[in-house]
């Protein structure tokens, strides 16, 4: 094969894989180009799990700030647990200021992953205020949870008792893409829920699951719930 | 079980066999989330020196999990050769350490041990080797098992090629599948993670590993790595499959939270015999890996070190072809840093071989765990010394499917040439032939370009 | 959003193959036909009335208005919900490409797959990657363009081969009796010919042999499939004497062997075809049923929407300015306005290909774009259908609800491959929200 009909082998074969094919080697190592923007792309992943959600961007989505039990990032890694409960601090302050009860509940969380926040909450929150408004369902008064776990919302649903809850959250950081984003919802949150009463849609990201796309269709669900009153396996759709 | 010593001027009491067992570990942070690890170091010394002066039958007296309500523990003691058992049982942990580091003690010795040991003695030895103790043991064991080819022996570090795809786009499998071929990698296995688990799709990806297997005549061997149910019923319709695939967990109630029970992989042993299309009595691939029982909540305060090593005792029961230990794929919080999985890397490798298991690791990590590809350099290297029958590659070690990342083909391809190790002898013939490599195992210019096979 | 698929289709009864029963040389004899029908149904046990669903595609020399017409009034009266199209050689290819399997494979592997129908007269053929349609393109080569008995005399000769085969010096006449090494070349010639065009560009006049010139050269081929009646035959052996050649009074089984005999010489590899002389009929069937995106934005009560004309602006979405869209989302609803029927309510589905990501900036912007000049255009129209290329179809319909004025009825799904239909049905839903979908071009309006 000449050189040119190589070329376009692999880039025939490179169409059909997001996998790192084709890159070459020099002796038994890979070339310095592809070894170094593989670690650039674990260098991003590791950012987006040890990075901070920009307080610019929460200030401008109007959301009030609050933290776990975490503690520290590396005891938040350690120990799942502590992301579920909300510190004493964060309860009185989520008291205070939010309206209680309210049909659905919105919170944006950090998670394993800052930049998920970053990359897309911009597209998927102001898509899901007008998805819900479409529904006619009155909203909670939303805020962000630093350090937070999915289980944060059962802590959460004990203070606010809404009817439906939504979580935004960073997902664990790939090296394809290191800011993908979840949305978890269920019906009425509270302690010890199991885990198959919650709905995810996963994956949102500009090249995932497109994030308006996604924000819509959380509206249908949560009107789904609210009218079945329940969430999970057993929720027709 | 009732323990007490002093060490440093200060008194330790331990109340089972269990929490001495648990403090006895090097730091794992699953340990310390199930809330069993020691103290601080030098009680981690005295539950060390607690369990080496516990003797190998009163280990097998005070189960961690009693064998009537769990049948990973009842499965374990079945299988005990008591003729071995008879001759080492008032042995302490200490002079098993011994027996298993002297140079006089090969390979058929230690196998031979093996037998007569249960899972927890075997974990219990483990706790009190040190990594370059833990190389100097596994590297004297040899196990060869065969299933379509053999690997296995000395000399050899064999490979699975592992090309997963985001969305089990046959096309794109087949691309990262040429590109593992074209740098020699495997020889263990062509084995998929699927995306979805439906008989139709695992159907396809048997068939299609099948096909290139087949086109190019390669010696090796497929596997889609579902649950066991899908691969059976994929099997049931015709689907072309060398191994059965299953994760499993060292404990009835992990084994459960994985939709499994020993009837069904005895159910699946008869299938793959009956219908897989090798023809080596070894038609097993299993997985494995420390904290999956405490994840499940099916723990029972016993350590993750133990419950691994109970997957193997459940293993061995059914022959498998390979074994492998995902060590780093579960998280921080069951192994939260590079350290921790080097040390379960090479914990895993050893209690897998004595167990006379065909031993391999995914060396591999996850984002957010405190490790990068460096401390994957330095963990394939040291269990390439302490002769690891496979490990595992992906396309410039990430695996765009799963979302970890384990080995480059490139990183195995170095293995080889650096420790002088090469592919399982039936696939290093076949790389020769087909001008990838040269006698040496060297690779050739036409070798790491995947339209090779175009 | 996870999409729905159909996840198994299975054919539960195959009729005999019959000649089209025909009044005059193009029209159908619907009585005939009916017997036909009547037949087959009882055959197959069944009632027209157990029959939710069907198509009616009418391929070749006999796909006129008429025809359909004259078909669509017989069913209606009898059986349920059929959709009546002509094909036309173009869709007629990638329906054979669907019920030959080319393009379910080549979804499965790298390059282009090719698949070419061949019948009576015509070969069509349609190359697809990635399980779309890339290209069509059709052939005047096809077993009874050339008839003839089993002593060799030659009975007929289509009008639209002779230019080939002067170009070639073939020189044949009706009544004279050919050699049978003659034959073979013409055969082998048309063949070589017309296989060209998949190999290292055209030879021996092969441009003759094609129905429109094309106006680029194909892209290279990885595998190739043959359907039709002529695919059926392609693996028997060589006809060795007029006897074989003429069973069916015509050159089809030379033909067939000569076409195989091309094929192995050259580097294409060929993939036998699931179906061969049904695959038009079975991939009908499948372009009958397919599944939008898995979430929309439709309004139940309003389906099945059907014979909705599309007109589609390509949006790039990392050049995407909102002046320019404007500007050509206009262009497309005056010209949506001027070929149809303005008081049709939707009077068109706007469809929206391209645009692989989209911020929720651009989304409130294209919906505002879009529902302006709609009113402007459609000021009595109530109901809006816009269908989107990509997965994005319930927030599109969100936003256009918001834009539009009160009580317009939008209704926005997503998924559909509409690059080779000039209509679009609307049908119920059918897992989920995802709705049954029907792109097809359609003989009348």
């Amino acid at each position: 094969m000449t050189d040119e009909n190589i070329a376009n082998h692999l880039k025939s074969l490179k169409k059909y894989t997001p996998a790192r094919i084709g890159v070459g080697r020099t002796g038994t190592r890979p070339l310095t180009k592809d070894f170094l923007s593989f670690r650039t792309d674990h260098a991003a992943a590791v950012d987006a799990v040890y990075g901070e959600v920009s307080s610019k961007l929460i200030e401008e989505l109007d959301l009030f700030s609050v933290e776990t039990c975490y503690e520290t990032k590396d005891h938040y890694l350690k120990r799942p647990d502590k992301g579920r409960i909300l510190s004493e601090e964060a309860k009185t302050i989520i008291k205070e200021k939010c309206t209680p009860n309210p049909q659905v509940q919105i919170v944006v969380s950090d998670g394993l992953s800052a930049s998920a926040i970053d990359e897309n909450i911009l597209d998927v929150y102001p898509a899901l205020l007008d998805s819900l408004s479409m529904y006619g369902l009155n909203i909670g008064t939303p805020f962000f949870v630093k350090g937070g776990r999915v289980a944060c919302m059962d802590d959460i649903g004990e203070i606010l008792a809404p009817e439906a809850f939504i979580l935004l959250i960073g997902e664990r950081p790939g090296l394809v893409c290191a800011h993908s984003l979840s949305a978890y919802m269920c019906y009425q949150p509270k302690k010890g829920m199991k885990e198959s009463d919650r709905m995810v849609i996963s994956n949102i990201h500009r090249s995932g699951t497109p994030a308006i796309e996604a924000a819509a269709h959380m509206g249908t669900l949560i009107s789904k719930m609210l009218d079945q009153k329940k969430s999970g396996v057993g929720l027709v759709i | 079980m009732y323990k007490k010593t002093t060490l440093l001027g200060i008194t330790y009491e331990f109340h089972s066999l269990k929490e001495i067992m648990a403090k006895a570990n090097e730091e794992k942070s699953g340990d310390e989330l199930a809330g069993i690890s020691a103290e601080n170091m030098k009680e981690r010394m005295a539950a060390r020196a607690v369990l080496a002066e516990t003797t190998l039958s009163d280990i097998r007296s005070y189960p961690v999990v009693a064998p009537e309500k769990d049948d990973v523990s009842k499965l374990i003691e079945e299988n005990v050769n008591e003729e071995i058992y008879g001759v080492i049982k008032n042995w302490t942990v200490a002079d098993l350490r011994e027996y298993i580091l002297n140079d006089e003690h090969l390979s058929k010795e230690l196998l031979q041990i093996g037998t007569g040991l249960t899972s927890e003695m075997i974990a219990a030895v483990t706790k009190i080797m040190s990594n370059l103790d833990l190389i100097q043991a596994a590297s004297k064991i040899t196990v060869i098992t065969h299933c379509q080819t053999k690997i296995g022996q000395k000399g050899v570090l064999a490979s699975r090629a592992q090309p997963n795809h985001p969305s089990d786009h046959l096309a794109g499998i087949r691309a990262s599948l040429f590109e593992a071929l074209s740098y020699g990698i495997g020889d263990a296995v062509i084995g998929i993670n699927p995306v979805i688990d439906t008989t139709d799709n695992i159907y396809a990806l048997l068939n299609e590993t099948k096909e290139v297997i087949d086109r190019f005549d390669i010696p090796t061997q497929n596997c889609v790595l579902s649950h066991i149910s899908s691969q059976m019923r994929a099997i049931e319709k015709g689907a072309p499959a060398d191994m059965i695939f299953q994760s499993l967990a060292g404990t009835q109630t992990g084994n459960e939270s994985f939709g499994i029970s020993i009837s069904m992989l005895e159910e699946a042993t008869s299938l793959i015999f009956e219908k897989g299309t090798a023809e080596g009595q070894n038609r097993w691939y299993f997985e494995t890996g420390q904290g999956s029982e405490l994840s499940a909540d099916a723990h029972f305060d016993v350590d993750q070190l133990t419950l691994e090593s109970r997957c193997y005792g459940l293993a061995k029961h059914f022959n498998p072809f390979i074994v492998n230990t995902v060590v780093g794929f579960i998280g921080p919080e069951y192994l939260y840093d590079s350290k921790q999985v080097i040390r379960a890397g090479l914990e895993d490798h050893f209690m897998g071989k004595i167990h006379g298991l065909p031993m391999g690791v995914d060396v591999c990590y996850t984002n957010h765990m405190s490790a990068d590809q460096n401390d994957m350099d330095n963990l394939s290297t040291l269990l390439s010394t302490a002769g690891v029958n496979f490990v595992i590659g992906v396309p410039m070690a990430d695996d765009c499917m799963l979302n970890y990342q384990s080995l480059s083909f490139h990183d195995i391809a170095t293995l080889r040439n650096v420790l002088g190790v090469s592919a399982a002898p039936e696939f290093a013939d076949w790389l020769k032939k087909q001008g990838l490599t040269i006698s040496s195992g060297q690779l050739t210019k036409q070798a790491g370009d995947p339209s090779f096979f175009l | 959003m996870p999409a729905c698929q159909i996840m198994d289709r299975s054919v539960i009864y195959a009729s005999q193959m019959y000649k089209t029963p025909l009044i005059t040389e193009y029209e159908i004899d619907i009585n005939r036909l009916s017997d036909i029908l009547a037949f087959e149904y009882k055959q197959a046990g069944l009632m027209f009335e157990n029959v939710q669903a069907g198509a009616v595609i009418i391929t070749g020399e006999t796909a006129q208005k008429q025809n359909a017409q004259t078909i669509i009034n017989y069913l209606a009266e009898r059986a349920g919900d059929f959709v009546v199209a002509t094909a036309g050689a173009d869709l007629e290819g990638i329906l054979a490409g669907k019920g030959s399997g080319a393009k379910k494979r080549s979804e499965e592997t790298e390059g282009v797959v090719a698949n070419i129908d061949i019948g009576g007269g015509t070969a069509n053929a349609a190359l697809f990657q990635n399980g779309k349609a890339i290209r069509t393109l059709t052939f005047h080569v096809g077993g009874r363009l050339i008839r003839l008995t089993e002593q060799g005399e030659i009975k007929y000769i289509s009008n639209y081969i002779r230019p080939w085969l002067q170009a070639n010096r073939f020189d044949l006449q009706v009544g004279h009796t050919v050699s049978f090494e003659l034959l073979k070349e013409v055969c082998l010639c048309m063949s070589k010919s017309m296989l060209s065009y998949f190999m290292d560009g055209p030879i021996t006049s092969a441009e003759k042999l094609l129905f429109s010139s094309i106006s680029s050269p194909l892209p290279q081929l990885k595998e190739i499939i043959f359907s039709g009646n002529i695919g059926k035959m392609i693996h028997k052996k060589e006809p060795d004497s007029f006897k074989e050649v003429a069973k069916f009074g015509d050159i089809g089984p030379m033909l067939a062997y000569t076409l195989n005999l091309i094929v192995k010489e050259s580097s294409l590899f060929v993939k036998l075809a699931k179906e061969t002389s049904r695959a038009t009929v079975i991939g009908a069937g499948m372009q009958n049923t397919e599944l939008s995106g898995a979430t929309v934005f439709v309004n139940e009560q309003l389906l099945p929407l059907k014979n909705i004309p599309i007109l589609n602006v390509f949006i790039d979405s990392e050049k995407w300015e909102s002046q320019v869209f404007k500007v050509e989302v206009d262009k497309v609803m005056k010209q949506a306005k001027q070929l149809f029927v303005e008081k049709k309510d939707p009077p068109f589905a706007l469809g929206l290909s391209g645009l692989e990501y989209c911020s929720y900036k651009m989304l409130q912007s294209i919906a505002a774009d879009i529902c302006t000049p709609f009113k402007k255009y459609f000021p009595y129209s109530n109901c809006m259908v816009v269908i989107c290329e990509n997965d994005m179809a319930k927030a599109m319909g969100q936003a256009l609800k918001i834009y539009s004025s009160e009580g317009m009825q939008i209704m926005s799904i997503d998924q559909v491959d509409f690059t080779y239909g000039d209509y679009i049905d609307l049908g119920l839903p059918a897992a989920g929200e995802a709705i049954s979908i029907t792109v097809k071009t359609l003989a009348f309006g």
